[in-house]
């Protein structure tokens, strides 16, 4: 009997946990039901996003240090040129109007997000497209993504009332896309299993047993991270392997460059009829690329340097690499304060000529 | 869904247990088969009607070839072959074909551009085409009864264990399982799960971390000391062992669980004392497939020297290709197919126990030289490794590994090797003993296995 109890038990546990892995809306329930420091709730290193996903944290040099703020403009000498239209990634979360220099207005958009901008064309507006190494290549292959980048726009009228709408790469669809969207094959599985089976608080000392094992042992890190020659940091491993779309040691050909151009070229022009008057691209090295170079990619310089290229470039990758100094905290993929102050210096001294 | 993936964990649980709650082989069957389609369908969902199509054909085929006699039997023998034959043509060797024809016209200054297929490799093909293929074969033999239950047929093709990567099972041996209803037998719960972890050690243990080293020297052959690759070519022999006999362990660990019982698909390859005698130990349904299905109907042994060689130089050609549509792959069968005629030796059961050992480790080298050519991206950096082998050159010794780790590596690949010569039997009599077992295996697959989303290298095929 209670064997016959238990294996209905675990069928229903089982089919339950399967769904469950696969419904976005039930993933996010989840998420939120778990965001708490009880023992059930979701542990969260607040460290370093690469020190969450190798659970070293018990390593105080690969700890985030204590940061200086950021320059604040309060104000300004110069007579306000432009809005400032940022949008980008993780790496520009945070900012706001007063760290630039004289801007009329200022919005940022997060494109892998789902908000959309008004675009004022009372003024005049400058757009950045800021964007990490790592997902230049994947992004400028994907329409989907891509249409992330037209998507801020769409469906918002300008001020003036003309509608600014442009149509997006169009997908054919056919039955096989049907077959491909089908949620229970969600490529996400493995990783939504793992969160509502062993993320929880009560499990960490398992993960760091574990990481502390591998570090200690075997001299390196669990997961995808691993650690910088010198031991003081930590790379997401996509980016340091020599093969896949992140990495900044994979082969890149000619045909890909182009691709990529191509791309850029599109959206540099479908901006501007949008109504900017400068559309800027500004790609944010993989720390890898800067801190550890040899047997690079050149992904940067190739697709800045090149001669189709219609888009302005912001070149943070020139200013990094000529300097010595460390931009980039060490138990994280982003930048340090400093790295973000320059970028930020870049772009005012860009927008003011 | 790889073996690996906590996915397959939790659907082999729901799977395995609501196929003991069911008391009738029919919906046995059903349900085994709705879970391979969900299996087979978490790779890529619409190549399920690749699949779907030639079970189809070869279903009705094998009925036909029952049913009919003379020249009617022999064309829907050709109708089965073709069809399947056909579809390993179009998705596997297709842009290779015309990736040669463009080569070939550049060659001679005139460029061509033909077609190519944009479409990844449909996962496991060569494996179910074989297994398809000799279902139509046996009956067309009169060996095995056209199967006129569809469900029992597809389910034979579709068994989810040994669906993407083997075992290359017979309709004899499965079959008739798949239609006896077995009852529920802890002893081969517990063989079945004992085995399933050996496996799941082999891979996430063993084969993933070995793999750190391979990929770093065969993706740094320029750079790095000769000393350094040979490490990197005998860690490949081990990571490539590892991982197919640790996939084929947890295939037929699974199998067990449900009382099924698949054939043997490994028995100690690099104990071998010659090249002859590894392919009878190294992927064995294959190489029988060979055997029963091409060596002998081409003449085997029976008509001369000079055919027998060129019968064996035939199977190792068509066993490179069936492995994929790269020159690497032809050249390794090659190569087998050359040492299997030149290296005759063989070790007597009365020879010195040195003898034997240097006929093991010769024969091992060999092999491992071999797998070289399986593992390079091309002929040329497969060349370049050899040669950067036989240079005795210095260079990096760098191989991802620190002192402790490379050490930790040789020895649980020792212990491997111990294991399986000494203790080959998965079977625990004492339920205590297993439950310590099991939970050690879990522990130590946790704390010293290498978590990446590395796939099966067999799965590629």
């Amino acid at each position: 009997m209670i064997k016959r109890f238990l294996s209905c038990f675990f069928i229903v546990f089982g089919v339950a946990l399967l769904y469950s892995s696969t419904s976005r809306k039930l993933m996010s329930f989840f998420k939120v039901a778990k965001d708490n420091n009880n023992w059930w709730g979701e542990f969260q290193l607040t460290k370093g996003d690469l020190l969450e996903l190798s659970h070293l944290d018990f390593v105080s040099k690969l700890n985030t240090q204590p940061q200086n703020n950021l320059k604040e403009f309060t104000h300004s000498l110069i007579r306000p040129k432009y809005n400032l239209y940022l949008l980008g990634d993780s790496y520009i979360w945070g900012l706001n109007k007063s760290n630039f220099d004289a801007l009329t207005d200022f919005h940022s958009i997060d494109f892998y997000g789902i908000n959309s901008f008004h675009l004022d064309t009372a003024n005049k507006n400058a757009l950045i497209i800021e964007i990490s190494e790592r997902f230049i290549r994947e992004t400028m292959d994907h329409n989907q993504v891509i249409a992330c980048f037209y998507d801020s726009l769409k469906g918002k009228d300008s001020e003036n009332g003309s509608n600014n709408t442009r149509s997006a790469p169009s997908k054919d669809h056919t039955i096989l896309d049907y077959f491909s969207s089908i949620t229970l094959f969600n490529k996400y599985i493995n990783q939504n299993l793992e969160f509502n089976l062993f993320t929880y608080n009560f499990m960490l000392p398992l993960f760091e047993t574990k990481a502390a094992i591998n570090y200690y042992l075997f001299g390196r890190a669990s997961g995808d991270a691993i650690i910088s020659d010198d031991g003081n940091f930590l790379f997401l491993k996509e980016t340091a392997v020599d093969y896949g779309p992140k990495s900044s040691f994979s082969k890149i050909t000619g045909k890909e460059i182009s691709n990529i151009i191509h791309h850029l070229n599109a959206m540099n022009n479908y901006y501007k009829s949008s109504g900017f008057s400068k559309v800027y691209l500004s790609v944010i090295p993989n720390p890898i690329t800067i801190m550890q170079p040899e047997g690079y990619n050149n992904l940067i310089p190739l697709i800045q340097n090149d001669p189709h290229l219609s888009m302005s470039v912001i070149d943070i990758y020139s200013i990094f690499k000529n300097n010595q100094d460390i931009y980039y905290l060490p138990g994280d993929t982003h930048w340090n304060n400093k790295g973000k102050q320059l970028w930020i210096d870049l772009v005012n001294k860009t927008l003011r000529n | 869904m790889t073996f690996i993936s906590l996915q397959f964990l939790v659907f082999f649980m729901v799977v395995t247990l609501w196929f003991f709650r069911l008391k009738n082989q029919k919906g046995r069957i059903w349900l085994l088969l709705i879970a391979s389609c969900y299996f087979y369908m978490s790779f890529i969902p619409e190549y399920i009607l690749i699949l779907g199509g030639t079970i189809i054909v070869d279903y009705f085929a094998g009925i036909q070839i029952e049913k009919s006699e003379g020249s009617n039997r022999k064309f829907w023998l050709v109708l089965s072959i073709i069809a399947n034959i056909g579809t390993l043509a179009v998705f596997k060797y297709y842009n290779f074909f015309i990736d040669n024809i463009h080569t070939g016209f550049l060659f001679f200054g005139k460029p061509l551009q033909l077609p190519l297929l944009k479409m990844a490799l449909p996962i496991g093909l060569s494996f179910h085409t074989f297994q398809a293929l000799s279902y139509t074969i046996e009956v067309y033999r009169r060996k095995q009864p056209a199967e006129r239950n569809f469900v029992v047929y597809a389910l034979y093709v579709m068994f989810y264990p040994q669906l993407v990567a083997g075992p290359i099972e017979r309709p004899q041996n499965v079959i008739p399982q798949l239609k006896e209803f077995r009852p529920y037998n802890w002893d081969n719960v517990k063989e079945g799960l004992a085995r399933m972890c050996w496996g799941f050690f082999k891979k996430v243990v063993i084969a993933d971390r070995l793999a750190m080293v391979v990929e770093r020297t065969f993706g740094h052959t320029a750079e790095t000391s000769s000393a350094a690759l040979f490490i990197g070519a005998v860690f490949y022999s081990f990571q490539i062992y590892c991982d197919f006999s640790g996939y084929s362990d947890i295939a037929l660990g699974a199998a067990k669980v449900m009382n099924i019982r698949l054939m043997e698909n490994f028995k100690q390859p690099y104990l071998s004392g010659n090249l002859s005698e590894f392919w009878t130990r190294w992927h064995i349904s294959l190489s029988t497939w060979f055997r029963d299905y091409l060596y002998i109907p081409l003449g085997g042994n029976r008509k001369g020297e000079w055919r027998r060689r060129m019968n064996i130089m035939v199977v190792f050609l068509l066993s490179g290709l069936w492995h994929g549509a790269n020159w690497t792959f032809i050249i390794w069968g090659l190569l087998h197919g050359l040492f299997v005629l030149i290296l005759v030796w063989k070790i007597n059961s009365g020879g010195s126990a040195v003898r034997k050992l240097l006929g093991i480790l010769f024969n091992f080298i060999v092999v491992t030289f071999l797998w070289i050519f399986f593992r390079a991206e091309n002929l040329h950096a497969a060349w370049v490794y050899i040669k950067s082998i036989c240079s005795f050159r210095g260079g990096s010794n760098y191989i991802t590994l620190n002192p402790v780790e490379f050490i930790f590596s040789i020895l649980i690949i020792f212990i491997m090797l111990f294991r399986e010569k000494y203790l080959p039997r998965h079977t625990i009599s004492s339920n205590s003993r297993f439950w310590v077992y099991l939970f050690s295996m879990v522990i130590i697959c946790y704390f010293f296995g290498v978590f990446k989303e590395n796939q099966f290298i067999y799965f590629q095929f």
